[in-house]
């Protein structure tokens, strides 16, 4: 077992609807690949941001004509920040984990990938992990990643 | 010969952020008495890998496609033969994108084009500038449970009515966008589709969305079709313009116990033209109705209007156009 990368990111509203691609060389083969991917806060706690937030969104989306219905900004609070993760092999695509999940581990190996992802032989060569950035309403995130390599004779746990 | 056959056309696994196992949405849908569904996860089509290597997993024909989730807009691209990146597509330059899906024989939906988005759901409203709708193939017009109730879904039939009166031929569908079960039962509208002999493949429905032969339905079955001359012209032909005859049938048998539960009667027809209402049915519709009219150059739809879901003179089907030359 060897890990490979473990970055720390500092996400921000204006990152939103963006893609940040973090590159890493694997310098050998390896049995599979562990992507652990944690993001923080995932619920916009400042209600006041919420609210202010919301009632935008509303006068944008929501024509005057169909929003008496609209009345409560709680009805879509907790505002939540969505960062994805989608993965790449040598500029090939292997899919993306488009969950809500805050807290995700994800493997890829040539007989078995996580869901989102198809399976794909943890070769030496470029990898690169994209987060997807859509959506930061808090001030700030706190986005970290964790690579690890298996070898043959080792198993990460079989129900990620 | 064409059949037309009934489809839940936006469907979530597990694969993104569905709950539905892929074996669990195919029995769901069966459940439905859906003849197909297409399978469109959020930016990954491993849901259909898992599929092709466990045939067993599936009774129901499922549809190859997937969610363009981008940040700008929702796209459902069904049947491409190979992947294009969704993840740096920008508003100004979305027809790069859609012409490259195309030259890959990819069909291109916009989905919940209305829908409320950022902060409530970056990236579900349409932000995308399309310069040329010939790159586009349909629109979900329709979409969530009980579609007559949304605001956004008028505003979407709005805009499919606009670009057609700019005559631009785009087919209507309609997609639960489909993530989980509830726990009684939803109402949940349908996409008729015209398929060759009734056979159901991604690329004999990608086949017919590009030929426009569609309907979307709330409940009833609707069969349209116009006579002019000798020839008979049914959704997605084009016809000559001038005197011809209308017949429509709806069929309130198909899949009743699916939808009639929430109550939706037929109560009026109406034939809807360029944009303007050429024709409304006198009384209480009847199950097979013919009249004539003239038709100038454009495109011609059928619609039922009636009660669904406790309310009253709701649109509860359209069909895609007849175009008229």
């Amino acid at each position: 077992m060897k890990r490979i990368l473990d970055q720390t990111l500092i996400l921000k509203p204006e990152n939103s609807k963006t893609n940040v691609p973090i590159s890493f060389i694997l310098d050998k083969d390896y049995s599979s690949l562990l992507f652990q991917c944690r993001y923080f806060p995932k619920k916009v706690e400042d209600l006041e941001l919420a609210e202010r937030e919301i009632i935008k969104g509303i006068e944008k989306y929501v024509p005057q004509e169909y929003r008496a219905a609209y009345t409560g900004w709680r009805d879509y609070a907790p505002l939540v920040n969505l960062v994805t993760l989608s993965l790449d092999y040598e500029n090939e695509y292997l899919g993306c984990a488009h969950r809500h999940a805050p807290e995700q581990d994800h493997m890829i190996s040539a007989s078995h990938a996580s869901p989102g992802f198809i399976p794909h032989k943890a070769a030496a060569g470029r990898w690169k992990a994209v987060l997807n950035v859509h959506a930061i309403i808090s001030d700030r995130i706190t986005y970290e990643l964790k690579v690890t390599g298996f070898e043959n004779s080792e198993r990460p746990d079989d129900s990620i | 010969m064409i059949q037309y056959k009934a489809f839940e056309m936006h469907t979530h696994t597990l694969h993104s952020d569905g709950k539905f196992t892929p074996e669990e949405l195919c029995r769901t849908a069966e459940q439905y008495q859906f003849d197909g569904i297409a399978l469109t996860d959020h930016n990954t089509l491993s849901a259909h890998a898992y599929l092709s290597s466990h045939p067993d997993a599936s009774r129901i024909p499922v549809v190859e496609g997937i969610e363009w989730t981008t940040f700008f807009g929702h796209m459902l691209v069904l049947g491409a033969e190979s992947y294009v990146d969704w993840r740096y597509a920008k508003p100004a330059d979305i027809d790069f994108y859609l012409e490259k899906i195309r030259n890959v024989n990819g069909v291109i939906g916009l989905a919940h084009p209305f829908e409320i988005g950022s902060p409530m759901c970056t990236g579900c409203h349409w932000d995308f500038q399309v310069r040329d709708w010939n790159n586009i193939n349909y629109i979900e017009v329709w979409s969530k449970s009980a579609p007559t109730t949304h605001f956004d879904n008028a505003l979407s039939f709005r805009m499919w009515t606009q670009i057609l009166n700019q005559g631009y031929r785009i087919a209507a569908t309609a997609g639960r966008d489909w993530h989980w079960e509830t726990e009684t039962r939803a109402h949940a509208a349908a996409t008729y589709i015209g398929v060759e002999n009734g056979e159901i493949t991604t690329r004999s429905v990608c086949d017919a969305i590009r030929a426009g032969r569609t309907y979307v339905t709330a409940g009833p079955a609707i069969d349209f079709k116009i006579s002019a001359g000798q020839r008979t012209f049914a959704i997605g032909d084009t016809m000559p313009s001038g005197i011809c005859s209308c017949r429509i049938e709806i069929d309130e048998t198909k899949r009743k116990a699916i939808w009639g539960d929430f109550g939706i009667d037929v109560s009026g027809i109406r034939i809807v033209s360029n944009g303007n209402v050429i024709y409304s049915s006198p009384e209480e519709a009847k199950m097979e109705s013919s009249f004539n009219l003239e038709l100038k150059p454009g495109w011609v739809r059928a619609e039922l209007y009636g009660n669904a879901l406790g309310e009253t003179g709701k649109r509860i089907g359209f069909t895609s156009p007849i175009y008229v030359e």
